[in-house]
């Protein structure tokens, strides 16, 4: 059994339907997991779109509304003791920022869990630099990079 | 993980190796995924169950043919991801 776990960017991505998109659609068929952070990311991002006047308050609502979607479709995760301490060394390991490290920190706890029952997880991210360190933690065959537009 | 030694019938075994030949899968894969499988521990239900404590919210199934009739429904245009990533996460 395949666990995905999706950084904030990825779900982004799918929710503004920018580039290739099929490797996140993939993750999702899986069993889709997140950090309760991507609740705040994925509107926080859609938000600035408007807050930089790159939408109208009309499109905002209706990607907000997408976003709701897609993030309903995610298993969230909680950031417990344990995923706060395992984000810290991350962190303390790689060059990475805090909320890059909260991702990794709790897909690395979700990571150990489910291989104590035989199940893999795999990272989806559209964050190069994550992508990096992702593939440090989890092994670059484990990491699903969504390629940037250009 | 936990090594371990089972009696296993020689006509599972055969079964085991053949299946582990076919999908140039290793013996021991091949017989987890089916111990898995005989307890009930395959299927998304079981790897979110899995999580436990760590689960704040259950996600409903993924439907991208909705997702898409959503999308073309709203009429979204493209714009800077990387934007909004810089954003949200600030640079390094």
């Amino acid at each position: 059994m395949i666990v995905s776990y999706l950084d904030s960017s990825a779900l982004l991505r799918l929710c503004l339907a920018e580039g290739e998109v099929g490797p996140v659609e993939k993750a999702l068929a899986n069993v889709p997991v997140s950090s309760a952070l991507a609740l705040v990311e994925v509107p926080t991002a859609i938000s600035a779109r408007f807050h930089r006047g790159d939408i109208d308050p009309q499109a905002r609502d209706d990607l907000l509304l997408l976003g709701e979607h897609i993030l309903g479709r995610v298993n969230i995760l909680q950031a417990t003791a344990e995923v706060l301490a395992e984000a810290v060394r991350v962190a303390a390991a790689h060059r990475v920022r805090a909320l890059d490290a909260v991702h990794l920190g709790t897909a690395a706890v979700a990571a150990r869990q489910q291989a104590r029952w035989g199940n893999q997880l795999r990272f989806c991210t559209a964050d190069r630099r994550q992508a990096s360190v992702a593939a440090q933690l989890f092994g670059a065959g484990n990491v699903d990079f969504v390629e940037p537009l250009s | 993980m936990t090594k371990t030694t089972l009696r296993v019938p020689d006509p599972v075994m055969e079964a085991l190796r053949e299946r582990s030949q076919a999908e140039g899968r290793s013996v021991n894969d091949v017989a987890v995924e089916a111990l898995q499988r005989g307890l009930g521990q395959d299927s998304p239900e079981s790897a979110v169950r899995i999580l436990g404590a760590l689960l704040a919210r259950a996600g409903a199934p993924f439907d991208a043919v909705q997702l898409g009739e959503e999308r073309r429904r709203l009429g979204l245009r493209s714009g800077d991801l990387s934007a909004d990533l810089h954003w949200v996460r600030g640079s390094e």
